[in-house]
């Protein structure tokens, strides 16, 4: 209700918005708030899906019903917000209760953690939807999520990781070779494996399916054709680049961690996106305000 | 002939451990707890069972973290108690019992010298019951060989390393395979040790380690979906004992997926209904569930070392329950509350 009233003083001018509001005459509008009876606002609920915005009457109309859209947007995403919430804990306590020895909490944290999303706030503008292109835009400031880039250092680190993780794949690849005692095919595989490890890149999972393929391939020579094509698929499917140990925090709780331990951490993760959208949609509400009420003084 | 000894050394310990057993909260208990609506009421539960006050000089609010931590340091004082009274074999038992903790606390202090963590801090944290008296030395450690020769080669942990050792440096995939390894290797001696205590204690500890052996197994190989861990280290760290060994522990170390794992799973008949996912009720619960079912039986033979392990697991599991429960109560899901398992 008080969304509603707020919604009333809107339209009507805050010198009006006391305790006697008329509603607003028009059938199809929702703009009205029904003080007596429930039914003439379930009405206009339920009339409020069929509402053409370009059949309103004036501009200022059409100037609310896209704030009332605005509105709408802002209570969905609040609702998903304390959905997410409430399963990324209880996700954890699951996990909690699930791991025989200690908590998943501080004690793991990583004392020089750095951040692996960061929050960007860009000026963006947008013209009122509905209304004649002959008003300004309207500037807001929106927020979104994105990757943050890893430091220099790490970076450093974690090529050097990698060159050694390829030193080692050849070596094997050429002992599974040598054991396997053919020349052609074991070629091919070597220069199979170059070919994945040079596009891969920092991809050390997909390394370490080439690595079990490498070793069975020696082993029974009939599968061969059927795994190698199978790794290069699995390859192409895992892309993620790796992070860091202090930018990846599932990593903190240990390699083997349960996945509702992961699914709690999705959960999170989603929610500070919802919290960037929402304020995103708090800033153009507030903006389109102010708009209408400019509109509404002159 | 078994029974006709064992009071000598040991009555007075079992008298204690089966006053203990018949402390832990049944389920009329625990329905009482799930009516609560607030921890305060929770509180007010515990107090009239065995619990009594311990609870009573927290300062500031109660939280489930607050709570967990004072119903382990119950755990904590009445092992320590059973542990002073002990002589051999049963102390050489108990022992046992405490290096699992042991092994927990190295992983964490390890893990917090990976995670540039003052280790100082960590040391609070450590389980007492896996204190020993070169733990804080082991903060200096960078790789397994340098851990090993300064600081465990004196601890009872020492023979568990052999497998362990090598050059690599402690990332946190080796520290994860180290830690599991370590497990692996104290529960094969820990094993072996069973088979040469007395009837019925053998059997029993036997059937509980077995258990305790395939659901390591499970887990690893559930958990290890989408890492790095390889094949041949999935095979290292599983036991060499267990219904599931040897074929089980093949097939799970190759598994990919939830499916393959299942069908190899309830190719042992016990073990059947596990993957059962109605009534909410996850692999977890299914383990946690079997584990106190044997854990009951235990209790029903006299003359056993056995009653003592499964006393420890029992109120692990309570302590667990009490935890789920307040948290569901904290965060009001109350649908939730229900997931606890009691069998007493």
């Amino acid at each position: 209700m008080a969304l509603e009233s707020e919604i009333s003083k809107l339209a009507l001018g805050d010198d009006d918005g006391k305790a006697q509001q008329q509603p607003i005459a028009e059938p199809g509008t929702e703009l009205s708030v029904a003080q007596d009876g429930d039914e003439k606002t379930e009405e206009k609920k339920e009339e409020e899906e069929l509402v053409d915005p370009a059949g309103l009457s004036s501009s200022f109309d059409k100037l609310l019903f896209e704030y009332c859209e605005l509105v709408d947007t802002y209570q969905s995403l609040r609702l998903r917000l304390s959905h997410l919430f409430a399963e990324g804990f209880l996700n954890l306590a699951q996990a909690n209760y699930g791991r025989s020895r200690g908590h998943f909490g501080r004690d793991q944290y990583h004392g020089n953690m750095h951040a692996s999303r960061i929050l960007e706030l860009t000026d963006k503008t947008f013209t009122p939807l509905y209304v004649s292109s002959e008003t300004n835009d309207l500037s807001y400031v929106g927020l979104s999520m994105t990757d943050a880039a890893v430091p220099a250092e790490d970076m450093a680190e974690l090529e050097k990781k990698e060159k050694e993780k390829r030193a080692k794949l050849e070596a094997a690849a050429a002992a599974a070779a040598a054991a396997a005692g053919e020349s052609a095919p074991a070629e091919e595989k070597i220069k199979d494996l170059k070919e994945q490890v040079g596009a891969s890149g920092a991809d050390t999972s997909a390394t370490t399916r080439r690595r079990k393929g490498a070793t069975e391939q020696s082993k029974d020579g009939e599968k061969e054709d059927d795994e190698k094509k199978e790794s290069v698929e699995k390859k192409e499917t895992v892309a993620k680049p790796k992070l860091p140990l202090r930018m990846d925090p599932i990593r903190w709780f240990g390699v083997l961690v349960p996945q509702q331990l992961r699914l709690s951490q999705r959960c999170f993760g989603e929610a500070t996106e919802t919290v960037a959208e929402l304020v995103s949609v708090c800033n153009r509400m507030d903006a389109l305000e102010g708009y209408i009420r400019q509109v509404r003084k002159s | 002939m078994e029974g006709v000894f064992f009071n000598n050394d040991n009555g007075y310990i079992e008298g204690i451990v089966r006053g203990y057993r018949s402390a832990l909260l049944t389920g009329a208990n625990y329905a009482n707890l799930t009516q609560c609506d607030t921890l305060e009421d929770l509180k007010l539960q515990l107090s009239a069972t065995d619990y009594g006050n311990f609870l009573a000089n927290v300062p500031g609010s109660l939280s489930t973290s607050i709570i967990a931590e004072k119903a382990n340091e119950k755990l904590i004082e009445e092992f320590r108690y059973i542990q002073k009274q002990a002589v051999q074999p049963l102390s050489k038992f108990m022992d046992y019992i405490t290096y699992a903790y042991m092994i927990d606390n190295v992983a964490l202090l390890i893990t917090g010298t990976l995670h540039e963590r003052d280790t100082h801090e960590l040391l609070e944290r450590c389980n007492p019951l896996g204190w020993f008296e070169s733990l804080p030395a082991l903060c200096v450690a960078t790789n397994v060989e340098e851990l090993y020769n300064t600081v465990l080669i004196d601890t009872p942990l020492a023979p568990y390393f052999k497998d362990c050792l090598s050059a690599a440096d402690l990332d946190d995939l080796n520290i994860e395979i180290i830690r599991n390894t370590l497990y692996r290797a104290y529960l094969e001696d820990f094993y072996a040790f069973c088979k040469n205590l007395p009837n019925p204690s053998n059997e029993i500890m036997s059937a509980l380690l077995d258990f305790e052996a395939d659901r390591r197994v499970i887990n690893i190989s559930l958990n290890s979906f989408g890492t790095e861990i390889t094949r041949e280290e999935r095979l290292q760290l599983s036991p060499k004992f267990g219904k599931l060994y040897s074929a089980g522990t093949e097939a799970l170390a190759s598994a990919d997926d939830i499916e393959q794992v299942r069908l190899t799973v309830e190719s042992v008949g016990d073990y059947k209904g596990f993957f059962d996912t109605s009534n909410n009720k996850s692999l977890e619960d299914h383990f946690y569930l079997r584990e106190m079912e044997l854990c009951r039986n235990a209790f029903t033979q006299q003359f056993t070392y056995s009653a003592i392990w499964a006393w420890v697991k029992a109120k692990e599991q309570e302590i667990r329950n009490i935890t789920w429960i307040a948290e569901c109560i904290a965060q009001n899901q109350k649908e939730r509350i229900q997931n606890y398992i009691s069998v007493f």
